[in-house]
C-alpha cells in the first residue's frame, strides 16, 4: 500500500506523533511524506532518517503559519497528483482539521484517534476507543484512500538512521487564503502534554492546603484559586525535576485554577505518558478516559476510596501538599548526576 | 461555502466586518483574523454557560419540538462508507494498587521515588 503521511510541525519543530505515523506507514509499504511550511530543510532531512521513502515539500513564505484553507488546498494537490491508498495524520489540532478537510475533498470517510491497525485484503481495519475508552471499536472505511488519524504515543517511534536520504519533490503552495495569522501567545506554558514522557496532574485537591494563607482582601473563591495556583507551581517543580509536563483534571480547570489547555480527559487532552502522577484527583470517568493508557499511574489522594487508586500501580493516602515537595526532594536527590 | 474556518476558538473580537480570534493549539494560542462570514468552532475557554432563568425553564418545558424526516426537508442521507466491524471491551488493566505507607511524608516519598525509578520508565 502507498501511504501519504502528513508531517505535522510547529515552526519546523516536528510533532513526534508524525514519526510514529511514518513507522506505521512503513509496515504497510512505501511511505511518502508531506511537509508544508517554510524553512523545511532540517525537517526533510529528519523525515528520511525516520524512514520516509519520498518527500513532497511545499515551501513558501505564505505557508509559514498554519492556515487550514491554504494547507488543505496544498494537501489536496498532493493526494490528487499521487497514487495514495492510505492518508495518515497525527491526531493533533492541525492533523485532525486537515484530515477532516481531506475527507470532504475526497468525499470519503474518516477514522480518527486510532490506537491499532491491521491490514486485511488491501484494506485497513483500525481500532479506536469509544465511550471514554470503555469500548474498543474495530472500524473500516470502504472507499480509498482511507484517511486515518493516529493517537500520539500509541505506536512506536521508528529509530532514526542518520545519513539516509531520498527524493524530494517540490510542490507549489495552495491558494485561496481567507485568514491572516497575526501571531502567537504561549503564556499558557502548557508544554505539549500529548508528547510528554511524564505528566504530573493536579485536581480539585490542589486548593486544599490549609497551611497556606491567602493575602488579605480576597474573598473565599479568590483565595481558593490563589491557593490552587500555588499548588500548581509546586507540581511544576516536581514535573521539572522529572522532565515532564503539568496537566489538570476537569474539576481544576472548571474551578478556574488553570487554563483549559492543561485539561486531561475526555473533553481535554488524551495522553499516554510513561509515568502519570495524579495529585488530588479523585478519578472521574471523564478524567480516566484521557489518561488510562499511561504506562505507570501513581496517585496521591486523601480519600482512600478514590476511584483513581483502582488504576494506579502505587498509591499514597495522604496530604499531597506535604507529599509533593517531599517527592520533589527525593527525586532531585536520586536523579541528580 | 468558501468561508473561513476558525476552529478551536477561545476568544472572539468583532471589528466591523472582521473577526480576530485566538485559537487554542498544542503550542499555545494562535491569533488569527478573517473577514465575516466565517465558521467558528469553540473550546471551553470561551466562557461559562449562564444558568437558565426560572421562567426560561418553565417555558422550555412546554415548547413543542418538531421532528422532521429527511424526506420532509428534502435531503437524502448518503451511504455510509465507515463501517464498524466489531466491538470489544477495553483490555482490563491488570493492576493491583500497592499503597505506600509508613513514617512521615519524607520517608513515604523516599520509598515511592525508589519504586517509581525501579519501574525504569522515567
Amino acid at each position: 500500500m502507498n501511504t501519504l503521511v502528513y508531517i505535522d510541525h510547529f515552526k519546523g519543530e516536528v510533532v513526534p506523533a508524525s514519526w510514529e505515523a511514518v513507522g506505521v506507514g512503513k509496515t504497510l509499504g512505501k511511505v511518502t511524506g508531506l511537509a508544508i511550511g517554510s524553512n523545511l530543510e532540517n525537517l526533510t532531512r529528519s523525515a528520511f532518517e525516520y524512514g520516509v521513502d519520498e518527500m513532497l515539500v511545499a515551501e513558501d513564505p505564505a505557508l509559514t503559519d498554519y492556515r487550514a484553507e491554504l494547507f488543505a488546498s496544498t494537501l489536496k494537490m498532493a493526494f490528487t497528483s499521487h497514487n495514495v491508498d492510505v492518508l495518515l495524520f497525527p491526531t493533533t489540532s492541525r492533523g485532525r482539521e486537515l484530515a477532516a478537510m481531506a475527507a470532504i475533498d475526497l468525499n470519503t470517510g474518516l477514522l480518527v484517534d486510532v490506537v491499532a491497525l491491521e491490514a486485511n485484503a488491501e484494506k485497513l481495519v483500525v481500532t479506536r476507543p469509544i465511550y471514554s475508552g470503555k469500548v474498543m471499536a474495530k472500524v473500516t472505511s470502504s472507499v480509498k484512500p482511507q484517511i486515518i488519524t493516529l493517537r500520539g504515543r500509541a505506536f512506536p517511534k521508528p529509530v532514526a538512521q542518520p545519513g539516509k536520504s531520498g527524493t524530494v519533490t517540490k510542490m507549489p503552495a495552495g491558494t485561496g487564503a481567507l485568514t491572516v495569522v497575526e501571531g502567537y501567545s504561549t503564556a499558557e506554558g502548557a508544554a505539549s502534554l500529548t508528547d510528554a514522557n511524564v505528566i504530573v496532574s493536579g485536581g480539585r485537591g490542589m486548593a486544599e492546603n490549609s497551611a497556606l494563607q491567602a493575602p488579605a482582601g480576597m474573598d473565599a473563591k479568590q483565595s481558593e484559586v490563589w491557593r490552587a495556583k500555588a499548588g500548581f507551581v509546586m507540581l511544576k517543580e516536581l514535573a521539572d525535576v522529572l522532565g515532564g509536563a503539568v496537566g489538570a483534571s476537569r474539576a481544576a480547570v472548571d474551578a478556574g485554577y488553570v487554563p483549559y489547555a492543561m485539561q486531561v480527559g475526555q473533553t481535554g487532552k488524551l495522553v499516554s505518558p510513561n509515568v502519570y502522577l495524579a495529585m488530588g484527583i479523585s478519578g472521574a470517568i471523564q478524567h480516566l478516559a484521557g489518561m488510562r493508557s499511561s504506562k505507570l499511574i501513581v496517585a496521591i489522594n486523601k480519600d482512600p476510596d478514590a476511584p483513581i487508586f483502582k488504576l494506579a500501580r502505587y498509591g499514597v493516602v495522604g496530604d499531597l501538599h506535604q507529599m509533593v515537595p517531599a517527592l520533589t526532594a527525593a527525586f532531585k536527590k536520586r536523579l541528580a548526576k | 461555502m468558501g468561508w473561513a474556518a476558525l476552529t478551536l476558538v477561545s476568544v472572539i473580537k468583532v471589528d466591523g466586518g472582521s473577526l480576530r480570534v485566538e485559537r487554542a493549539i498544542e503550542e499555545g494560542r494562535q491569533i488569527v483574523t478573517a473577514k465575516m462570514p466565517a465558521v467558528i468552532s469553540l473550546v471551553k475557554d470561551i466562557g461559562e454557560p449562564r444558568y437558565p432563568s426560572f421562567m426560561g425553564i418553565r417555558r422550555a418545558s412546554k415548547v413543542e419540538i418538531p421532528i422532521w424526516s429527511l424526506a420532509q426537508i428534502g435531503v437524502s442521507a448518503p451511504a455510509a462508507v465507515v463501517e464498524t466491524v466489531a466491538l470489544a471491551d477495553a483490555p482490563v488493566r491488570e493492576v493491583v494498587c500497592e499503597m505506600v505507607t509508613g513514617g512521615n511524608p519524607q520517608e513515604i516519598a523516599e520509598k515511592l521515588a525508589d519504586k517509581i525509578i525501579g519501574e525504569k520508565l522515567l
